[in-house]
């Protein structure tokens, strides 16, 4: 689904350049569930935001679903993260002003889908992820738990191919980061949807089916 | 678009502590703006009540080509012939006539016209007719009266039957022909019109300002101002040689009649508006520092959005719709800061900008709000919109970045502080400007004593007092009346009032043993009786005054002259002995007063001939000083002319300071400082608001920083200090940067100054200066206060 090739992120310092990463190679194929995992400063969220098409600054070459992105222009690269990934945030990143519904409605309003589509759609997510009785909530009513299946069905709602998720459970207890790992085995194994997870649990970590590590921004294992 | 409004005004109650300031902020420069805006509409937009007004204009005299000056009824009568692309052309003179016969007699104010008066202005009277030629002409029956509709329900209950029946004015009876409708003269204080019969009488058609007219026309349809101009450019040069030599370069100006009436005041409200602008710019400046400080908060919130797809420009107009929003709210609240607010300040102070100054909400002064309302949510919100609308998603979305606050946002703050700064300096500056004038205008040494001295006019009619002597008797008996009652210590008489707001005499004058009319030189003049110098201060510095034996019949022709006639006529020659050749006959000047200011205080006095009252005895005005308050002396001062003639009344009755004080050019100056001034003092308020919120987040988010100094060792005063002096170079880089602002300023008012000096123009700018940097040291002290109670255990434990 998606290769890396002596892909670097620099950051030009005063004190002269500091890489964040460096010459990272990797190869994730469609149907692939992937945990990265690595000490603070690894470069793992780096990473995850360059597989998110959020950060275009590096160097080297990104080919996403035999697209080369390193080729692509911003609005290319945007139509394309709109059409294909998803992310989820730690912090779950709800917008503290929408309700719940509204919360998961405003993926698919920034695609211009049609009001009546869009509203279905809302209806689906809320059903598969049985919160149809907190659609009116807003997120400060909700727990750590509920607020990030908010987080996982708003990522869900465009139907995208890849899911990235920055440490999805470590604002959570660990019952609630199991059900959230489960809910992406499901996700992974039902619908085929592509996970590439940063972790530092390696309990979590396990629940993929490989595990990338990084240290000081280089790839030490695979 | 719904869905972001939705948003949007979810956004707006949310922090109401935010709303509600960058709302009043708001209100403040939209409120200024669309009040002024009402005054803008009502006289320099807004057509005159007059059908088809676009096609009356006003003919002026002119000194030289563009000039403006009253024309008279020679004047009239020499461009009648060719007015070809006028439709109608008609004259208009002032005057004052006594009403008897009714239950309260009064002096009453009226305009004399030619017959096509009426039909110039596109008016009918709703009762009777209009003016017939024969009225206006000599032979006819000039003693015909149109009344207004104000007269008539007034002065006679609106009687329905007043057509035909006789109202005496002046002693004479004139036959009510028409009645006008309600408010129909745009002129308020005109009460009748008469014929003026202009070529009824000689002394109306001479060319020397015995007839001052103002002259009218209406445009045929199609006809331009530029054909009426040169046509009647055309006719002043044929008749030139007709006028006295001292009028050899005059000629004609057309105007239109709306740029006549505000030709005067337009410079002084449009002053007005770009003042008012640069109050609504600085609060617009606040409010961006208010959404860039905000932003920050929504910093995550943002990232989040586009992450999840929103492009730069959904980010943008979410953050748009919010501001236009906001700048709606402070619309909304800004109509009632105009109607409530300024627009009793205006109405209080701009009487001196003209009758239609009352601030309206009409359709046109909302449709101005609403745009206004609109473009300046557009104008503070989209720089901030424009910074926060590409986020860094990797840095924004890591939870560690909530809150802080990128360096270039700092900057624009910075940015927005020193340019607020600099406006304010510049406004501060002007009204500096403005009050050093009109404290210079108010210290001009007048000439004359202003104290304890009062003024009314007494308008004699011809069957009273039907000859020059009759007049003269009359008004040495009630000098003599009046020095007889306790409390006056003296009384005189002077044809027109000083600063009476209208016109006063003038003729040309020259050496009579200069038989060359060609050094004729205008002057002023007014006919004196009794201690009227005495009466109003003005001193004696050669010869003498004028006495009772210079009004009896055969005495030589006397007159006294002021200093500046004397320095046009005679230079540095002594004047007392000297001929001078006036109205056709030769003078002796007997006396020479100081110069005393006559309508203007901002003026250099006009040069002024005094004559004996029998020869001027056709307007009567009488100064008295009094021992006491002049006012308290009112009732013995009735009592005085009673005696004299029972059925004499008394009008225009004010002391010589309330004339003063109600003179044009004052009203105006002071009308200008007092609403200059207040808006400059919004826009230091705005400006000293708006560097406190920015000290104060800047304080929040270097809170950290000052826990770090103060535990390294800083103490208070070091951590003042260094607030303070942050603060106070971004006022002083705006002070120098308004110091450039100021000098175009200055030279944009230059024509509004008066009395002032390049060193005056330094003090100003220094003491706006001073009070700025005071001001602003202030609502930097109070942050920097707060930074110096931070506890560097909490600081350092909150990061």
């Amino acid at each position: 689904m998606l290769s890396l090739r002596h892909l670097s992120r620099v950051y030009p310092l005063k004190s002269g350049p500091y890489y964040a990463l460096r010459n990272i190679n990797l190869e994730i194929a469609e149907g692939e569930f992937v945990s990265i995992m690595g000490p603070s400063g690894s470069g793992k969220s780096t990473l995850l935001h360059i597989l998110g098409l959020h950060d275009s600054e590096w160097e080297g070459e990104y080919r996403f679903q035999d697209v080369d992105i390193h080729r692509q222009s911003k609005a290319q690269r945007s139509e394309l993260q709109k059409k294909n990934i998803g992310f989820i945030f730690q912090a779950y990143h709800l917008l503290d002003d929408l309700t719940i519904a509204e919360n998961l409605e405003i993926p698919l309003t920034y695609r211009n889908i049609p009001r009546r589509e869009r509203q279905s759609t809302v209806c689906d997510l809320l059903d598969r992820f049985q919160m149809v009785g907190k659609r009116d909530l807003f997120p400060n009513q909700l727990s750590g738990g509920q607020q990030q299946l908010v987080g996982v069905a708003r990522a869900l709602a465009a139907n995208p191919k890849l899911l990235l998720a920055d440490e999805p459970t470590g604002n959570l207890h660990s019952d609630q980061g199991r059900t959230i790992m489960e809910l992406f085995q499901k996700l992974n194994r039902e619908s085929g949807v592509t996970i590439v997870q940063v972790t530092h649990s390696a309990e979590n970590a396990a629940f993929g089916h490989r595990i990338i590590r990084l240290a000081d921004g280089l790839q030490v294992g695979n | 678009m719904f869905q972001d409004l939705r948003y949007a005004l979810r956004q707006i109650v949310k922090a109401p502590g935010f709303t509600a300031i960058a709302v009043l902020t708001l209100a403040l420069g939209i409120g200024a703006n669309t009040a002024i805006f009402s005054v803008v509409q009502a006289a320099l937009l807004s057509p005159l009540p007059y059908p088809d007004s676009g096609r009356i204009m006003q003919i002026w005299h002119a000194p030289v080509p563009g000039a403006r000056a009253s024309a008279d009824g020679g004047t009239f009568l020499d461009c009648q012939p060719y007015a070809k692309s006028f439709e109608f052309f008609a004259a208009a003179h002032a005057v004052d006539l006594n009403l008897s016969g009714v239950a309260e007699p009064a002096q009453v104010s009226g305009t004399a016209v030619s017959a096509e008066y009426l039909r110039v202005f596109g008016l009918k009277p709703v009762l009777g007719r209009d003016f017939l030629p024969e009225e206006d002409s000599a032979g006819g029956d000039n003693f015909v009266v149109i009344l207004t509709h104000e007269m008539w329900t007034q002065r006679f209950a609106a009687d329905p039957s007043i057509l035909g029946k006789p109202v005496h004015l002046d002693g004479r009876s004139y036959t009510v022909i028409g009645v006008l409708g309600p408010a129909a003269l745009a002129n308020p204080g005109v009460e009748f019109l008469v014929p003026a019969a202009i070529r009824a009488a000689e002394y109306k058609q001479t060319r020397n300002y015995n007839y001052v007219c103002a002259v009218f026309g209406r445009l045929k349809p199609g006809a331009t101002l530029a054909q009426a101009q040169a046509e009647l450019v055309a006719g002043a040069d044929a008749v030139r040689s007709l006028y006295p030599p001292n009028k050899a370069t005059w000629t004609v100006t057309v105007q239109s009649l709306q740029d006549s009436l505000t030709g005067n005041s337009r410079p002084y409200i449009l002053t007005l508006m770009a003042i008012v602008a640069v109050v609504l710019l600085i609060a617009c400046a606040n409010v961006a520092n208010l959404m860039l400080a905000r932003a920050a908060t929504r910093q995550t919130e943002i990232a989040v959005r586009v992450a999840l797809g929103a492009s730069a420009g959904r980010v943008v107009r979410l953050l748009l719709i919010e501001s236009t929003l906001l700048g709606l709210l402070g619309g909304v609240a800004g109509l009632f800061v105009a109607a409530w607010g300024i627009g009793p300040l205006i109405a209080f102070a701009a009487t001196g900008l003209g009758p239609t100054t009352a601030v309206t909400l009409n359709g046109g002064v909302l449709v101005f709000t609403l745009g206004i309302s609109v473009a300046t949510g557009l104008a503070f919100g989209l720089v901030p919109a424009w910074r926060v609308a590409r986020p860094e998603l990797a840095h924004d979305l890591k939870e560690s970045s909530r809150g802080t606050s990128g360096g270039s946002r700092q900057r624009l703050q910075r940015l927005f502080i020193v340019g607020e700064t600099a406006l304010t300096v510049t406004l501060l500056f002007v009204a500096g400007l403005l009050l050093r004038s009109f404290i210079a205008t108010l210290d001009n040494d007048l000439g004359l004593n202003r104290d304890n001295v009062l003024l009314f006019s007494l308008n004699r009619t011809s069957s009273s007092s039907p000859t020059p002597q009759h007049r003269v008797r009359f008004v040495e008996s009630v000098l003599r009346e009046l020095a007889a009652q306790p409390g006056v210590a003296s009384a005189g008489m002077i044809s027109t009032a000083p600063f009476n707001n209208r016109n006063y005499y003038g003729d040309t004058i020259r050496r009579s043993e200069d038989p060359d009319p060609r050094s004729d030189v205008g002057t002023g003049f007014d006919g004196v009786a009794g201690n009227f110098f005495q009466t109003l201060g003005a001193p004696l510095l050669r010869g003498r005054f004028l006495n009772e034996a210079d009004s009896v019949d055969g005495a030589q022709k006397a007159m006294v002259i002021n200093q500046t006639l004397a320095r046009r006529l005679f230079a540095a020659e002594d004047p007392i002995g000297r001929q001078v050749r006036f109205k056709n006959a030769d003078w002796l000047v007997v006396g020479l007063v100081r110069d005393m200011a006559r309508a203007q205080l901002d003026a250099p006095p006009p040069p002024m001939a005094y004559l004996p009252v029998l020869h001027f005895p056709w307007t009567v005005t009488i100064a008295v000083r009094t021992h006491g308050s002049p006012l308290a002396a009112v009732d013995g001062i009735r009592r005085a002319v009673q005696t004299v003639d029972p059925d004499q009344p008394i009008a225009n009755l004010v002391t010589l300071q309330q004339a003063i004080d109600s003179s044009f050019t004052l009203r105006l100056r002071r009308t200008m400082l007092i609403l200059v001034g207040s808006f400059a003092g919004i826009a230091l308020l705005l400006a000293c608001v708006g560097l406190y919120g920015v000290m104060s987040y800047s304080v929040t988010q270097r809170t950290r920083e000052i826990g770090v100094r103060i535990a390294l060792g800083a103490d208070s005063s070091q951590v003042l200090g260094h607030v303070v002096r942050g603060g106070l170079l971004l006022v002083l880089v705006g002070v120098l940067l308004g110091s450039l602002g100021s000098v175009g300023a200055g030279f944009g008012v230059a024509n509004q100054l008066y009395g002032t000096q390049l060193a005056d123009t330094a003090v100003v700018f220094a003491l706006v200066a001073v009070v700025l940097l005071l001001v602003a040291a202030l609502a930097c002290w109070l942050p920097a206060r707060r930074a110096t109670r931070v506890d560097p255990m909490v600081a350092l434990r909150a990061d």
